[in-house]
């Protein structure tokens, strides 16, 4: 079994790598997937963090459903908000919404 | 073991429950000429919440095995989030119905929302505190975006949403540590674990990733950049209720970790609590100043609030003493309700001068409200003095707590800080005052919105506004209780 410390550089890679998709993506489909692949480095650790944990307390594995059950809610709700922005803009690029300033 | 007593101690939450099943059938059946009904209905369901609260005070223990905790912290927050609840269920139809937005989905949402913020009053644990959170904000990015064919509304939701969802991940990055760390879940035992401790490294850049998560969603400089475009884009009543309830949650949530949680190493964190604060103030009000447009203008005052809440945080921070630690968190619970009064119902006014889709609640739309509608100018005067600190109104007495408390923790510098961002406020919030009654109306001024709903809201808010501000012992006692279950 690797140690935990393997687990958890696996899984702050996995949320830099979010982090930099959704900081550099300017598509907003893309940023949405960005944001789930951080959601998904986050459920690593935690599962990691609760097999290593003394005690054999389950949170940390509850913890990481519920997160899932989390993101699959924040993709409809995402996903509601791109198509309705697509509608009225015909494209899916961040950069082109700027409207909304003084 | 859940006991029956569990269950009732989460009356308010349960009616809540049955309320937005009760709005989405009702709402499958009323034609489309009765659907006002179901406003009324809303809002007696909310009284009804409302109601329970009541009866559940003073309980004071946790429940489901610690996850939930029922204390009168949360039950005061709750009571706040009915109230609140209660407003934009008030405001918002006149608005919706002139551009032909469905009423029930609004309700829906709306309560869905309050039920979020009550979880999140009532954490105990950090799992049913990021529950709470994601409950309540998801409603909001599509209240943000309610208005689906409005290319702005869909930009403001679109923005909140991503940058709200980002914010969650650190969020969450840093609560999977935190857990990490500690071993624990729960609020209670992570404090008791910090306490035997000190703080290693890898817990630094845990707190850290927490605290940016958390004050990505009370909207704090330097993670503000989503706010004044999410209330600017959404249609203004529903930005009234995005600028209040999302903030109280997410001031319950800040409590929770940051008085819960992290209270024993307080010193740790008091200096990162205090910049922010300062950067908070200072920058949402000078932002603030250079706005035409009224509804943004209030945008970067509510981010400039939030730096005066933040303030009594840091207070608490640095109390020497548990007197005036309770203190400062009176200060806040005060300054939330007293905020979220005036607020919501300064943006309901601004709502209202914006009867035709069209209308951006610019500065200009203000100009001779006086003459055109002698009581909603005045109501907007007084909801303005009270947001600048003038007494005798409510806003006036939030402030002066927050300064007691700033000045008892030992941070008098903070205060002056404090007092000069008020004065700079002030030049913002009176230019609106000064055309509403000083100069001409425009040529051709928009329909004002005279909605039997409105009006009994904005009523009540500025009743609540000038009342409380001269009689702040009223709620004082209430906060003081609040504030004591959470020693």
């Amino acid at each position: 079994m690797p140690s935990l410390s393997a687990y958890l550089v696996v899984s702050a890679l996995l949320f830099s790598l979010g982090a930099f998709g959704f900081l550099a993506r300017r598509n907003a489909i893309l940023m949405l997937i960005s944001i789930e692949l951080m959601l998904n480095a986050v459920n690593l650790s935690l599962v990691a963090f609760n097999a290593y944990q003394p005690g054999g307390s389950l949170n940390g594995a509850v913890f990481a459903l519920m997160v899932m059950a989390v993101a699959a809610a924040e993709a409809t709700v995402g996903l509601a908000l791109v198509i309705a922005i697509i509608r009225t803009r015909q494209t899916p690029e961040v950069d082109e919404y700027s409207d909304l300033k003084e | 073991m859940t006991e029956l007593r569990d269950v009732y101690s989460i009356l308010p939450e349960l009616l809540l429950g049955a309320l937005i099943l009760v709005v989405i059938t009702t709402d499958l059946f009323l034609p489309r000429r009765s659907k006002w009904l179901l406003t009324p209905l809303t809002v007696f369901g909310l009284l009804l919440a409302g109601a329970a609260c009541i009866a559940v005070w003073g309980t004071n223990r946790s429940a489901f095995a610690g996850f939930y905790r029922v204390d009168d912290l949360s039950i005061f927050l709750k009571g706040a989030t009915m109230l609140i609840g209660i407003l934009s269920a008030l405001f918002a139809p006149a608005y919706l119905r002139q551009r032909r937005l469905p009423l029930g989905e609004f309700n829906a949402i709306l309560l869905f929302s309050l039920l979020g913020i009550c979880v999140l009053a009532s954490g105990g644990d950090l799992i049913t505190l990021f529950l709470g959170l994601e409950l309540m904000v998801m409603p909001s990015y599509l209240l943000a975006g309610f208005h689906k064919t409005d290319r702005y509304s869909n930009e403001g939701g679109l923005k909140y949403f991503l940058l709200g969802s980002f914010a969650s991940a650190i969020l969450l990055f840093g609560i999977s540590w935190t857990y990490g760390l500690t071993g624990t879940t729960q609020i209670a035992q992570i404090g008791a674990r910090l306490a035997g401790h000190g703080i290693s490294p890898a817990l630094v850049v845990a707190i850290g990733f927490l605290t940016v998560g958390a004050t990505f969603k009370i909207a704090a400089v330097p993670f503000h950049y989503w706010t004044p475009d999410a209330y600017q884009g959404a249609p203004t009543p529903i930005a009234g209720f995005l600028s209040v309830g999302p903030k109280l949650g997410a001031f319950a949530l800040l409590i929770r970790v940051f008085a819960g949680a992290l209270g024993p190493i307080h010193a740790d964190w008091v200096t990162v609590m205090v910049i922010l604060s300062v950067l908070t103030m200072v920058g949402g009000n000078v932002v603030a100043l250079t706005q035409s447009n009224v509804k943004r203008m209030l945008a970067y005052s509510s981010i400039a609030h939030t730096g005066y809440i933040m303030a009594a945080l840091a207070a608490y921070g640095n109390a020497p003493a548990a007197r005036a630690q309770q203190q400062a968190i009176e200060a806040m619970l005060f300054y939330v309700l007293a905020y979220a009064m005036m607020n919501i119902a300064a943006f309901a006014v601004v709502g209202m001068l914006q009867r035709e889709p069209g209308r951006f609640g610019g500065l200009a739309s203000f100009a001779g409200l006086a003459s055109r509608s002698p009581g909603r100018a005045a109501a907007m005067a007084v909801l303005l003095l009270s947001l600048t600190g003038i007494p005798p109104t409510v806003g006036f007495f939030a402030k002066w707590y927050v300064l007691l408390a700033t000045v008892d923790a030992g941070l008098s510098w903070l205060a002056v800080v404090i007092v000069l961002n008020a004065a700079l406020a002030a030049f913002y919030y009176l230019r609106v005052i000064v055309y509403m009654y000083m100069r001409e109306p425009d040529g051709n001024p928009a329909p004002i919105d005279h909605s039997l709903f409105g009006a009994v809201g904005l009523g009540l808010s500025v009743l609540a506004v000038v009342l409380l501000g001269v009689f702040p012992g009223v709620i004082l006692d209430v906060v003081r209780i609040s504030a004591a279950s959470l020693f």
